[in-house]
């Protein structure tokens, strides 16, 4: 029934008559808020400890969500602050977790809705489609992804190594992640 | 699209890409995160952008991380130098290429030696080995073209060169007389008379040095090194 659902609608059904319709936003966008958080902090640990709150900072604030404004956006924004807050925190040395009651509980919700079957086969499909979608892109953004996300070199060393301008090579690989985005949105993953 | 700069509403998508990669520089980091933070146009393309870099990044770590890095060993041979003797090494050709070789090489080797040998012979060897150990005697006096142009050269202390032949020099420049080492000498106790027919002045005082020419060849020589060290 939910599935059915728009994100907004999802949302204000979670306001007004059921609190866990909450889990299928959690659900749909859990991958790209920590791939976000992932972008922001670049280590999976906290990138994780970052989406988890990010989620609970929403499910407390649901009634301070606007109509007007796009649930991925209003999640986007909480996901960056909640990033913003982590590397502040680590900037100041400051590591302590949020501990409040219900952390523990929502943790053990995420990492089971992330650890489970119907999750690890929807990851099989994804690297499929990736993997499908990289190979598919024009070959001078192909190689661009390939030199910077599997041989991890910076910007610089790719620029010197296909003797093309800074510019070029940011402009390739911006170029390619948005191919690669468009094609991965125009599959989306069906898990039975 | 390709190669046309990076364009979004903002005009940050250099910021970030730099940010996610984690190339931004150091200075621009508070900047943008606090764009980032109140901007919902750069928050959303952010996210995209993450998203799809999580994608390929995920791709890598599932399917290629676990794999070993492969080993390549290359069989080169270590080529071992012995400090082999003469007759060894030669034994050791002689078995790499055969006997018939070996003697057919030898044989060849000796008839180009012999040859050289007779070409040069007939090439007045002879004579000026001759002219070169008699001296002013014997063979050397017969007019012979060979030996009149390889017999070395004697010139006793009146064939100095002729103030004519010297170049035009300024008047007081130093001219050091010419010392010939082939020079010989009919008495080593025998005066030398050195008649002063030269028309150069005679310097009675040191020389100035920026008139000097030294005509004479101090080049250094091991045989100076050697009596000196001897010395």
């Amino acid at each position: 029934m939910l599935i059915n659902l728009t994100d907004e609608q999802i949302v204000e059904l979670a306001v007004r008559e059921d609190p866990n319709a909450f889990s299928e936003i959690v659900r749909r966008w859990d991958r790209k808020i920590f791939a976000l958080c992932f972008g922001m902090l670049g280590r999976e640990d906290d990138a994780r400890d970052a989406a988890q709150e990010t989620f609970i900072a929403a499910y407390r604030n649901l009634a301070g969500f606007r109509g007007d404004a796009k649930v991925s956006s209003w999640l986007h924004r909480i996901a960056v602050n909640q990033c913003l807050t982590t590397k502040r925190r680590q900037r100041s040395r400051a590591e302590d977790l949020i501990d409040d009651e219900n952390g523990e509980e929502d943790r053990v919700f995420v990492a089971s809705a992330l650890n489970s079957p119907a999750k690890r086969i929807e990851k099989t499909e994804r690297m499929k489609l990736v993997r499908q979608a990289v190979t598919a892109l024009p070959s001078d953004l192909r190689q661009v992804i390939v030199m910077k996300e599997f041989e991890e070199m910076t910007f610089q060393e790719i620029s010197e190594t296909l003797e093309l301008p800074l510019s070029t090579v940011k402009s390739r690989l911006y170029t390619a992640l948005k191919q690669l985005r468009m094609k991965l949105e125009r599959t989306p993953v069906e898990v039975v | 699209m390709l190669n046309k700069g990076i364009t979004d509403s903002c005009g940050r998508s250099d910021e970030i890409l730099a940010y996610i990669y984690k190339e931004i520089e150091s200075e621009k980091v508070i900047g943008f995160e606090t764009h980032l933070a109140g901007c919902e146009s750069c928050t959303d393309e952010f996210a995209a952008v993450s998203d799809a870099r999580f994608s390929v990044f995920e791709w890598h770590k599932e399917e290629f991380s676990h794999l070993p890095t492969p080993e390549f060993s290359i069989p080169y041979v270590a080529k071992t130098v012995e400090s082999a003797g003469f007759f060894t090494a030669v034994g050791e050709m002689i078995r790499n290429v055969g006997w018939p070789a070996t003697v057919a090489a030898t044989i060849a080797v000796c008839v180009g030696l012999g040859f050289a040998m007779m070409m040069w012979v007939n090439s007045g060897g002879n004579e000026i080995a001759r002219v070169e150990v008699d001296g002013g005697s014997g063979p050397a006096d017969s007019p012979s073209p060979i030996a009149a142009l390889t017999r070395p050269s004697v010139i006793e202390s009146s064939d100095r060169p002729e103030p004519e032949l010297l170049p035009n020099l300024p008047e007081g420049t130093y001219v050091p007389a010419r010392v010939n080492k082939n020079r010989k000498l009919s008495s080593p106790k025998a005066p030398v008379n050195r008649p002063r027919t030269n028309s150069l002045p005679v310097m009675s005082r040191a020389p100035v040095l920026s008139s000097y020419v030294d005509i004479e060849d101090r080049s250094l020589r091991l045989s100076d090194l050697l009596d000196e060290a001897g010395g």
